[in-house]
């Protein structure tokens, strides 16, 4: 058991370090800061101001519904898709509970010297129903992309928020709540391997052989935490409005995207 | 004697341990292969299902265009006699699937691009919406494909490891294929000066 968390443990900590080093030179998206929070300008673009009103909203809607809508403006996409690079954000921040996968990322690239403005708006798998592709599509084409136009940032991004919150309203999530049968599962291991340790103790006891099992190491996907590292420039400080943390939520490609 | 008795079978209870777990990690491992596999199967279905209603709208507009549909129609049914078994997931199979969708890929893309060539098509509200629903499904197929390829990565290591891998092959644990890059799949970074 120990062998195979503490291998997992060196596996973890290798990979982010090649993840690191490769994310140097190629495209990564950028780490959380530090603490968490749901608007997240590393362009540098809004004010202090709106974004302080703008994760006020967010982490309010966040804390009644559980549903978190992440906003990340990026002055580079680096080479890579928007949708491509939204959906890496919603799934390595892990936006929306881990339970419900109820998160959306509305990534802006603005129009700068590195190219032509993008905004791209992910939909964790959870929502999918509740925010179909179309309608996201609609969003961006009716309210983003018209205030983007006249450089109205800000209002672009609260108004799809609350266009995305109205449609997220359609669907109720559990705040939290575990299936029995993993639970099940767990204690009967614990027992089972109380049992293999004592006739393994006596046995070699008696004998005076045999080392402990060597147990595989576990199987659960380890997606490797990139290290705090990420250029913060331009992060204004965002709201201490107690944003409680991204709970692990998946993203399978959900949303839609567009370009000005 | 007797203590050469119980040695021999503590190590026999610590290789059948060994063993047993080896094994355990390697079915649920190849359990989350099967069940991206299923995501995998899902969103390509998606894309499926929207031929038919895509194909008809765009015929509405560009009667003249009849190879195209033609083309994506028959993609379609040939991607449609495909089959993968979930359980096998071989690399032969693998790529079968992945050249029959990629010839859906590359004949939607065709189909798309002459739409580019009617503006009143364009304008159609149906059609922008199959065209965001197309999009999303792309972009799902390119998510689950590579979340995929990360389950049948790390059960491929599991199993190819020593000593582990003589659990695997005792209990006949193959190895799966992995999606390779589509042709124009990736986009090339445009060089800008």
């Amino acid at each position: 058991m120990f062998v195979g968390t503490k291998l997992k443990v060196v596996k973890a900590v290798l990979l982010a370090t090649i993840l690191f080093i490769s994310s140097i030179g190629a495209h990564a998206v950028p780490v959380p800061p530090v603490p968490q929070r749901l608007v997240n300008d590393f362009a540098g673009i809004l004010s202090s101001k709106e974004i302080h009103s703008l994760e006020q909203r967010l982490v309010a809607y966040d804390d009644t519904t559980s549903t978190q809508i992440a906003v990340v403006i990026v002055p580079d996409l680096e080479g890579m898709d928007a949708a491509q690079y939204a959906t890496e954000i919603g799934e390595e921040w892990g936006v929306g509970s881990g339970e419900s996968n109820n998160g959306v990322v509305v990534l802006v690239k603005p129009k700068n010297d590195n190219g032509s403005g993008e905004v791209f708006i992910a939909v964790g798998y959870g929502l999918e129903g509740a925010i179909p592709d179309a309608r996201v599509k609609r969003i961006i084409n009716n309210v983003m992309i018209p205030r983007f136009v006249e450089n109205d940032y800000y209002g672009a991004i609260a108004g799809a928020c609350e266009a995305l919150i109205k449609l997220a309203d359609g669907e109720e999530f559990e705040q939290y709540g575990n299936s029995g049968s993993g639970e099940v599962r767990f204690y009967l291991t614990i027992v089972i391997t109380i049992l293999i340790l004592i006739l393994l103790a006596k046995l070699s006891r008696k004998g005076g052989g045999g080392t402990s099992g060597n147990g595989p190491g576990g199987n659960t996907r380890h997606r490797p935490r990139m290290p705090y590292t990420h250029y913060g420039w331009g992060g204004n400080s965002g709201s201490r409005g107690g944003f409680g943390g991204f709970g692990g939520g998946s993203f399978g490609g959900g949303g839609a995207g567009g370009k000005w | 004697m007797k203590k050469g008795i119980i040695i021999l079978i503590a190590a026999i209870v610590v290789i059948g341990i060994w063993f047993m777990g080896g094994y355990n990690s390697m079915v649920s491992s190849e359990e989350k292969v099967e069940a991206a596999w299923s995501q995998v199967e899902n969103v390509y279905q998606r894309r499926m299902d929207l031929i038919p209603n895509l194909v008809a709208t765009v015929k509405g507009y560009a009667e003249h265009e009849s190879e195209t549909f033609e083309n994506v129609i028959n993609a379609r049914s040939k991607a449609t006699q495909v089959t993968v078994s979930p359980e096998n997931l071989s690399p032969e199979e693998l790529s079968q699937f992945n050249k029959a969708q990629g010839e859906i890929s590359s004949a939607l893309g065709r189909l798309m691009m002459i739409t580019e060539n009617y503006p009143d098509l364009k304008a159609n509200q149906n059609f922008s919406e199959l065209q965001a629903q197309l999009e999303g499904t792309e972009n799902r197929i390119t998510t689950e494909r590579m979340k995929f390829n990360e389950c049948a990565k790390e059960y491929n290591t599991l199993i190819r490891k020593f000593p582990r891998s003589i659990i695997a092959s005792v209990f006949g644990f193959e190895r799966k294929g992995y999606f390779e890059a589509q042709e124009g799949a990736q986009n090339a970074p445009v060089v800008e000066f």
